[in-house]
């Protein structure tokens, strides 16, 4: 099926693809009718309402779907403003004309010139009024079908800060970006990515803040994409992102309107997806996702310390198992005596090396993960509390764990969420496997080399053209500011941009 | 993304690196044979002829700019003799790329992991070498950038909790070094740490931009590196004594064993050899670039260098495992015919080309060369 | 003998991935280069496995050094 783009203008122009049935709407509306009928084989929720045209008698169909409209608006905006007779009309005019400058009392109103365009906003929300005699219709927005409502976000809490969270909904969440930045240079552009579900994706941006060469980027690669349909934004986080292979996230997201906010002021780009909470940001780095965005909301010297805590806590997600396994197989000298005296008593009824322990551990505890967020929230806090306690507590009885093994992959999985992205965790979870695989085979030498070359994977990534691990590697000075520690406002707000790195 | 150049933090970084590199295990034991309590005066002579011998590799940089040390071969030398020149220069470094593997893995053998056998460390670091040149010489210089705090904070950690055992005394008495006896020591560290940066780094010259803070940052890797070795020294002489120090295979690592903080923080020698396991590797993989580049170069195929490391992996690994057949040998080829090498790589053939590119110059573009930059006047 | 086979098979595989990426592109000189000296490695491991002595490019160094070599003793440049 063929799918071909228009070009895109770049304020507010709606991209659409050229369907098969690229008909012209007929002059006779029965005709029209008739065909948006059959189209939609029928289908109950599509109201067509035949009437007169006041204003010159004509008959017209007002066409809509019931459940994505306000009907209100519907029945007060445009039936009643259609139907009554209005007071002052010159004679002799484009029905289209009288409509739009005189009678429809309705906000946006577009012109729809061929059956496309008909179906598309239709089943958008929009209602189309069709008028006998004329082969342009009209398309006024009337938009209201049930959202979820601006409630709270259940994944990234925070302490101090807004509470508010993005809908499914596009524009509520372009509104609650714009609440925050109310400047006329937030840009956006709107696109409709996938064949059939025609979603709507929208891309924001701060003109002058962002960089040219970035914004382009993000736009060619939103517009090559072709597939059938798109339901969340990491279906096109997939699209997007650099192609390299990789473990690790290129493409950051939230879903709430403060961090993105932010981060459109530092220059980068947001990329809004119709249908998810979920708002991807362009381009992202790796410190993007050990940052949180109450570091910002908080004083100076926690934040700085939480932040470097945070690093921490990467660290041991990713070398805790792995460190374990190395020193107690290969270097035992390196534990005081204390500790080695009480770790061998553990170990000695142990039948597995430590290696196959920690690996089962780390396993059994990746299946409880998973069980976790499967389960109906009434039995599932419950079991899997009891679950994991029971089942090692059991398991060290038995003398099938050593407990220094239950604990050390205890920290390690509550080390995992002390940063707040899901992607950078999960991609630590699959690391941690070859890693304590390196250190069960060649002890800490292993584990150094493996270090060594995940150091190096991560320095041949990029997003967007940005080098992946800035600004540490090539090292800037003047970025280190909001690394690590966090500097007071006075010294960071200064337009934080990301670069591109230019020949 | 990777734009093929380095920062001039990020040369620094490789250079200081690259010196320290096999040095740090093996120099001062040389140099305490040689002048017992006066070891680290050799070491800090020998610092300051090595910056002044990387000054002199700058001269021949600066003049030669965007051609790596194989096409200045075949430019200066004609295309056959350059690239037989070239692929000698490449097989040299296969066989030092080879001793530093094997610097590393007996190490790693002897002191740290005993039971494994010496093929799996030599094929563990190799991979990760060949590994390195693939991902590309900006990627590597990034990662020496990340691990150069690191370094900089074991130092630091092994300086501190060193000092308890520090004795002053066994310095006593100074200055009690003769002249051939420095001479001797200072060429020692010259010829194992700043020579062989020629041929290495020349290697890698398309990716360096000359101007005046690459070349600073350049001097200053040398002098700093070679200054953190005169402290090691200076302390592996007051820990251990003179006498000690120059019977140890690997005295730092001695020393770094005696670490001992409150009954707690002891037998942590590992976490410091890991310093000498990140410097030689940055060391090695330069080597293996050279070596990479240098046989791409000289067949023609200078794109498709990176495609080579898997072999010329594989010729550096089975080296390393019978190029020093015992211990006596090393000590003598060491002290011998690298001694005689280093010069000629490290001195002579510079030199060589120092004066073709100047002659060169003189006479003006040339068919087949590219216009030379003649620096910024008479050396 | 059993870590030479595996090296060997693991040589081996590599090269085969590797040649046929680097033949698919056309760059016959690389695999020419490449797979001389991948048979060499090869070799070397496979007659060192059987217990076979290897010559020692060490050696041929401090041959054609000899010369400097005595030279610089004899000047009391280094001392063995």
């Amino acid at each position: 099926m063929g799918n071909k783009r228009l070009a895109s203008q770049p304020n507010n122009a709606v991209t659409v693809t050229e369907a098969s049935s690229s008909t012209p709407i007929s002059a006779i509306l029965s005709d029209n009718i008739l065909s948006v009928r059959e189209g939609m084989g029928g289908s109950s929720d599509i109201i067509i309402r035949e009437s007169l045209f006041a204003a010159t008698g004509k008959p017209m169909a007002v066409l809509y779907t019931d459940g994505l409209v306000d009907v209100t608006a519907v029945n007060n905006f445009i039936l009643r403003s259609l139907m009554g007779e209005p007071e002052h009309i010159p004679a002799e005019q484009d029905p289209l004309e009288i409509m739009k400058a005189y009678t429809l009392a309705i906000g946006e109103v577009k012109q729809v010139d061929d059956m496309a365009k008909v179906f598309h906003h239709i089943l958008s929300g929009d209602t189309v009024i069709l008028i006998e005699g004329s082969v342009s219709g009209i398309a006024a927005s009337t938009k209201g079908w049930k959202d979820r409502g601006v409630s709270e976000t259940s994944v990234e809490t925070v302490v101090r800060g807004p509470r508010e969270s993005f809908t499914e909904s596009i524009r509520t969440n372009t509104a609650l970006i714009r609440r925050k930045i109310k400047d006329p240079n937030l840009w956006i552009e709107t696109f409709q990515i996938g064949d059939i579900t025609k979603t709507d994706v929208m891309m924001m941006y701060v003109n002058g803040v962002a960089q040219p060469t970035l914004i382009g980027e993000v736009r060619s690669r939103l517009k090559q994409i072709t597939i059938d349909g798109i339901f969340e934004s990491s279906n096109i986080e997939e699209m997007i992102q650099d192609q390299q292979m990789t473990v690790f996230p290129t493409l950051y997201n939230s879903e709430r309107p403060d961090v993105i906010a932010l981060e459109l002021l530092h220059g980068k780009v947001a990329v809004l997806v119709d249908g998810t909470p979920f708002v991807l940001v362009a381009p992202a780095l790796f410190e993007s996702f050990l940052k949180a965005s109450e570091d910002y909301y908080h004083r100076i010297d926690i934040s700085s310390l939480v932040r470097v805590l945070r690093y921490i806590g990467f660290l041991i997600a990713l070398l805790a198992p792995s460190l374990f396994v190395a020193i107690t197989t290969y270097h035992q000298e390196m534990v005081p005596t204390q500790l080695l005296i009480s770790l061998s008593a553990q170990r000695e009824g142990v039948p597995f090396p430590a290696f196959i322990e920690a690996l089962m551990m780390e396993i059994t505890f990746e299946v409880l993960r998973e069980a976790a967020l499967r389960m109906p929230r009434t039995i599932g806090s419950a079991l899997s509390f009891v679950g994991t306690l029971v089942i090692g507590q059991a398991a060290v009885e038995a003398g099938i764990i050593s407990a220094a093994m239950v604990i050390v992959v205890a920290i390690t999985a509550i080390c995992s969420f002390v940063f707040p992205s899901y992607d950078l965790s999960s991609a630590i979870r699959i690391l941690r496997f070859p890693l304590m695989a390196l250190a069960a085979s060649f002890g800490l030498i292993g584990v150094f080399i493996g270090m060594l070359l995940l150091v190096m994977h991560l320095n041949s990534l990029q997003s967007f053209g940005v080098p992946y691990l800035s600004p540490f590697s090539p090292f800037e000075f003047d970025k280190q500011k909001d690394a690590f520690f966090r500097f007071p406002f006075k010294a960071l707000f200064n337009r934080i941009r990301v670069e591109k790195k230019t020949r | 993304m990777n734009d093929g150049t380095l920062t001039a933090r990020q040369l620094m970084i490789l250079v200081i690196f690259f010196i320290i590199g096999t040095t740090i295990l093996v120099v001062p034991s040389t140099l305490a044979a040689e002048a017992k309590q006066g070891a680290w005066l050799l070491q800090l002579g020998g610092t300051v002829a090595g910056t002044l011998v990387l000054w002199f590799y700058m001269l021949i940089f600066k003049r030669n700019t965007e051609q790596n040390l194989f096409e200045m071969n075949e430019r200066l030398f004609g295309r056959l003799p350059g690239k037989a020149v070239s692929l000698l220069v490449a097989v040299l470094t296969i066989v030092f790329a080879s001793q530093v593997l094997f610097y590393i893995g007996s190490f790693i053998r002897t002191q740290i992991m005993p039971d494994t056998p010496m093929e799996a460390i030599h094929v563990l670091f190799m991979f990760a070498v060949v590994a390195g040149v693939k991902f590309g010489l900006v990627t590597m210089a990034r990662t020496a950038e990340i691990y150069f705090p690191w370094v900089l904070l074991l130092f630091i950690f092994f300086l501190f909790f060193i000092i308890p055992d520090i004795r002053v005394n066994q310095l006593m008495p100074l200055s009690e070094v003769e002249g051939m006896s420095f001479v001797r020591g200072t060429l020692a560290v010259v010829t194992y740490s700043y020579f062989p940066l020629f041929i290495t780094f020349a290697a890698m010259h398309r990716s360096i931009p000359w101007q005046k803070s690459m070349q600073r940052a350049y001097l200053i890797g040398g002098f700093v590196s070679g200054s953190m070795l005169v402290v090691l020294v200076l302390v592996s002489t007051m820990v251990l004594g003179p006498m000690n120090t120059a019977v140890q295979v690997y005295p730092t690592y001695v020393v770094a064993r005696k670490i001992n903080v409150g009954d707690f923080l002891q037998r942590v020698e590992v976490i410091v050899a890991f310093l000498w396991f990140i410097v030689i590797y940055f060391k090695l993989t330069l080597y293996f670039h050279a070596i990479v580049t240098g046989v791409a170069q000289t067949f023609g195929i200078a794109k498709q260098a990176k495609s080579l490391g898997v072999p010329l992996g594989l010729l550096v690994f089975v080296l390393s495992l019978y190029i020093y057949p015992n211990y006596v040998y090393l000590k003598k080829w060491d002290t011998l015919t690298w001694t005689s090498e280093s010069l000629i790589l490290g001195v002579v053939y510079p030199s060589v080309l120092l004066a073709a590119t100047i002659v060169r110059a003189k006479w003006g573009k040339k068919s087949g060369g590219q216009p030379i930059d003649s620096g910024e006047g008479a050396s | 003998m059993i870590t030479a086979s595996i090296l060997l098979g693991l040589s081996c595989l590599v090269g085969a991935v590797e040649l046929t990426r680097l033949w698919t592109k056309k760059h016959k000189r690389t695999v020419a280069v490449y797979a001389a000296v991948l048979i060499m490695g090869n070799a070397m491991i496979v007659l060192r496995g059987l217990g076979i002595a290897l010559p020692n490019p060490a050696d041929w160094l401090t041959a054609a050094l000899t010369p400097l070599n005595n030279m610089l003793l004899h000047l009391g440049l280094i001392e063995s």
